[in-house]
């Protein structure tokens, strides 16, 4: 007799729930840190930090927009496949992936660019995972093999892309390749920092991972611990080779010896180095998640709240935005904290949040047929 | 169906993926070590072009230490990548003209550079096409630090803007250098300024007021909508003008950001219309006539609270474009796109022309094609029309279709010609009424002829009464269009068009009572 398939997959939750505490880190960091910054990589761009602290307050951010892309393409492929089993009609499939993916496009120009307080039309991890589940909508088609084939082909080789033919000098053009691989901030408000290009890959391997243990056991998943850890610890391992070498893969080249020269790696676009390093940490989280699941502490404590977090992401993303940006009014605008009180922020907001998603996941069971489904 | 990758496919596929890197990593070995710059960096928004030479940065509403006032325009900041000492150059404009040199150097530091001492230079005056400039080169001191650079301004006759434009440096900078980026700078946005107008020589005086005629054809585009709307669906749409604002948003959106010709954006205001107006009918009309009761009074009451929620829509747009895509849009003006021709506005003679062939066209519609013959069928009797195969859903979808492409580009139009405000034209709601009413709400013919009565009549009335009156006739005004309404629904109830109204029969009639008041009989009018 053939095993069940695994229920919901808590160890996603937690991967999902993990990265986006720490994003919202880098978030809240960012609305009240004067020395906080980021823009790694935009145009060659290589901006000083203030001190090393600042650097790795930012840089352990890096996993988040990696690990939030690919576990988008896993549990997209996951819930395709569920619904095909279910026997609804491919057309319907399709159209609720798109559905999906322009909830997300509004919800960029809506709720996030004013967040950031970016231009309207700014181009951020929002609108860019919402154009790729477009493309999915269309792609899922493809044997996994080819979408495998493309996926890597892309992460190892988007940094050789030339778009000279696309002309820069008019808007239309320009917005175009700040879309496909050129992130930019210089026409406003014609600015983006996900180009879906590279990430492309990204949520494309992230989809044949969740097509693969779709119709997994649950002790098959468990099986995946040991894989996930060794693939986490080869890729950081090749992280080092290839910032060591310091050629293919650094669209930042290191500059020195020092830890920031070895960590500074380019996000926008996303080297090679730059993926390594954040997608094995990726895969050693879901190790971690793996190995732990089994246990009744699990569900409880600081794992229960990552779990919680990663059971409604997008809410999550669209609240903590909103949450760590508010200013008392009549506070001034340029207002900065210091780093402790803004670590309290990090946490009150965490906890406020925790509490929120709580509510809100109670909600969208409720209401299971309704809008909610989308967000 | 899920299909597994097998442990040898997944192999195979790396293998020809790192095989495939590796040969582009030949192929392409600095592609990853030099991002190249372009050759020229374009800025355009909201009326200056500027094409900056290779490698310039443009940062946002700083000079120096000095944050430009944002209320006052737009101010950007540039600097050359490779240069030790950068350079800083900024914009700003006003429709406040600076006094003088030193005036614009203190509009450019957002007036708060009190403490500096400025000595400036020779200042020289200079014209080109419209565009007058008058520059100097300055030195600053100051306890913020020492400066060097030019200031100048334009006066842009056409547009009535004023640019400031400063470029400074250190006080070690090379002041050559200053000047050939100061001088580059102005010269390509005079050159680009979209407020330059095409004007010819000579001056044609017309026998009419141009306004008026581009009022007249407003109004009976707006008349045929709402029409068309009556006749359909029986009840009044009192957000038919609001989908104007639709139509001026559109425009306004592909003008100012993606740098459409404005007139070239009246075929998208018009799909967007008409779409929208689909919408309200398959969203809103649709929906309440399924589930019966007092349909009309609800639909009525359903469209005037739309007309009320749309400006507020607008109202969004609008903070979005002026905070976030720095573009200010109290209203939508895209006025400095038009052109003249011997002294006419280029609008005025576009929006008649476009008036006259959307009748012609209309009139074909009706009366030739088969989606206009069952949309008339529908109108008369929807019962009768679904009995003999007519698709009754489509006509609808044509009729609101047709009335909100009309909306639509009545607001386009209104861009060109003197802008919307941010309510958008709703203000011409009962004006469309008065001409739709007063024409015949059930005759597109009757919506033409009542919308350029209405649209004349309140033009003469407004003269007469201001020739009997005086100023404070502009405070009454809006009562001339209820007037002709109470009118019209007193002696013509369903229209001068329709029944009741004046037919041929009637106009014979009325002639031969005239007569008879008047004592001509037959025998005199043949002597």
């Amino acid at each position: 007799m053939a095993s069940k398939p695994a229920g919901r997959l808590q160890f996603i939750d937690f991967t999902r729930g993990l990265v986006m505490a720490i994003m919202a880190w880098d978030h809240v960091s960012g609305f009240w840190n004067q020395f906080h910054q980021g823009g790694e990589g935009v145009m060659g761009a290589m901006r000083p930090f203030m001190n090393t602290t600042w650097f790795l307050v930012r840089f352990v951010s890096h996993y988040c927009a990696p690990t939030f892309i690919f576990l988008a393409g896993t549990v997209l492929a996951i819930s395709t496949i569920k619904r095909e089993s279910r026997g609804e009609s491919q057309l319907d499939i399709s159209g609720r992936i798109i559905i999906r993916g322009i909830v997300l496009l509004v919800a960029e120009i809506l709720i996030v660019s004013p967040a950031f307080g970016t231009p309207w039309a700014y181009f951020g991890v929002i609108a860019c995972i919402g154009l790729n589940f477009i493309i999915f909508s269309v792609a899922r088609k493809l044997p996994n093999w080819v979408i495998l084939a493309f996926s890597l082909l892309i992460v190892f080789n988007h940094n050789f892309i030339n778009l000279d033919f696309i002309p820069n000098d008019v808007a239309w053009g320009h917005y175009l390749r700040v879309i496909i691989h050129e992130p930019n901030f210089e026409m406003r408000p014609w600015v983006g920092l996900y180009p879906i290009l590279p990430w492309l890959g990204v949520m494309g391997i992230g989809w044949v991972f969740g097509s693969t243990i779709s119709s997994y056991t649950p002790e098959q998943i468990k099986g995946l611990e040991q894989p996930l850890r060794k693939i986490g610890l080869a890729s950081i391992a090749t992280f080092f080779l290839v910032r060591g070498i310091n050629g293919y893969g650094n669209l930042l080249p290191r500059q020195g010896w020092s830890l920031v020269d070895w960590l500074y790696v380019s996000k926008y676009p996303p080297s090679q180095a730059f993926l390594l390093w954040s997608l094995g940490g990726m895969c050693l989280f879901m190790s971690y998640a793996l190995k732990n699941k089994g246990k009744s502490t699990f569900n409880t404590g600081i794992t229960g709240v990552l779990n919680q977090y990663g059971r409604v992401p997008l809410f999550f993303y669209l609240t903590h935005l909103w949450l760590y940006r508010l200013r008392l009014p009549g506070a001034p605008g340029m207002f900065y904290m210091p780093m402790t009180p803004t670590i309290a922020l990090w946490v009150l907001g965490l906890w406020v949040l925790y509490e929120l998603c709580k509510r809100y996941e109670v909600l969208k069971r409720k209401h299971r047929g309704s809008v909610l489904q989308y967000i | 169906m899920v299909d597994k990758i097998s442990r040898n496919t997944f192999i195979a596929i790396l293998g020809l993926v790192l095989v495939i890197t590796a040969a582009n990593q030949i192929m392409n070995p600095l592609a990853y070590e030099e991002v190249e710059e372009d050759e020229y960096w374009w800025y355009n928004r909201a009326g200056v072009n500027f094409e900056g030479d290779a490698g310039m940065r443009f940062n946002y509403s700083k000079l120096g230490t000095h944050r430009l006032s944002y209320e006052e325009g737009y101010s950007f900041r540039v600097r050359y990548e490779n240069e030790t000492h950068l350079p800083n150059m900024a914009f700003a404009w006003d429709d406040e003209m600076p006094m003088n040199i030193s005036d614009a150097v203190f509009m450019s530091y957002n007036r708060s550079d009190v403490e500096a001492v400025y000595t400036f230079g020779e200042q020289v005056n200079e014209s080109v096409h419209e565009h007058y400039m008058i520059y100097s080169g300055f030195d600053r001191i100051s306890e913020s630090g020492n400066r060097t650079g030019y200031v100048g301004y334009w006066n842009c006759n056409n547009s009535a803007r004023t640019i400031t434009l400063i470029v400074e440096h250190e006080i070690e900078g090379n002041r050559t250098d200053l000047f050939r980026i100061f001088n580059h700078t102005r010269a390509t946005i005079t050159d680009h300024y979209p407020g330059q107008r095409p004007r010819s020589e000579g001056t044609v005086d017309l026998p009419f007021d141009v306004d008026t005629l581009i009022n007249v054809a407003l109004m009976v585009m707006l008349t045929i909508g709402f029409s068309f709307t009556f006749m359909m669906e029986g009840f009044p749409n009192f957000a038919h003008t609001s989908y104007a604002g639709l139509g001026a948003m559109v425009s306004f959106i592909l003008a100012r950001f993606f740098n459409f010709n404005a007139y070239d954006t009246w075929p998208f205001a018009a799909l967007v219309g008409g779409i929208f107006g689909v919408v309200l009918y398959i969203g809103i009309v649709k929906r309440i006539r399924r589930h019966g009761g007092y349909q009309d009074i609800t639909l009525t009451l359903t469209f005037i609270v739309i007309a009320q929620v749309l400006p507020y829509v607008y109202l969004i747009f609008n903070y979005w474009a002026r905070y976030f895509g720095d573009v200010p849009a109290y209203g939508y003006y895209l006025g400095y796109y038009d052109f003249s021709y011997q002294g006419i506005p280029g609008i005025a003679i576009i929006s008649s022309a476009t008036c006259i062939l959307l009748i012609i066209g209309l009139r074909y519609f009706l009366t030739q094609h088969k989606i206009g013959l069952s949309l008339r069928a529908v109108a008369e009797d929807e019962a009768l029309a679904a009995t003999i195969g007519i698709n009754t859903d489509r006509a609808h979808y044509a009729s609101w279709f047709i009335s909100g492409a009309l909306s639509a580009l009545v607001g386009s139009i209104m861009t060109i010609h003197g802008g919307t405000n941010l309510s958008g034209p709703d203000g011409m709601i009962i004006n469309v009424m008065s001409g739709a009413i007063m024409g015949g709400v059930y005759n597109v013919y009757g919506a033409i002829i009542g919308g350029l009565f209405v649209s004349l009549a309140q033009k003469l009335l407004n003269t007469l009464m201001f020739n009997l009156f005086g100023l404070a006739v502009m405070n009454w005004q809006a009562l001339f269009p209820m007037g002709f309404l109470v009118l019209a629904l007193f002696i013509f109830p369903n229209g001068v068009t329709g029944p009741g109204g004046i037919d041929k029969q009637r106009l014979i009639n009325l002639w031969s009572s005239i007569k008879k008041v008047l004592g001509i009989t037959q025998e005199d009018t043949a002597s």
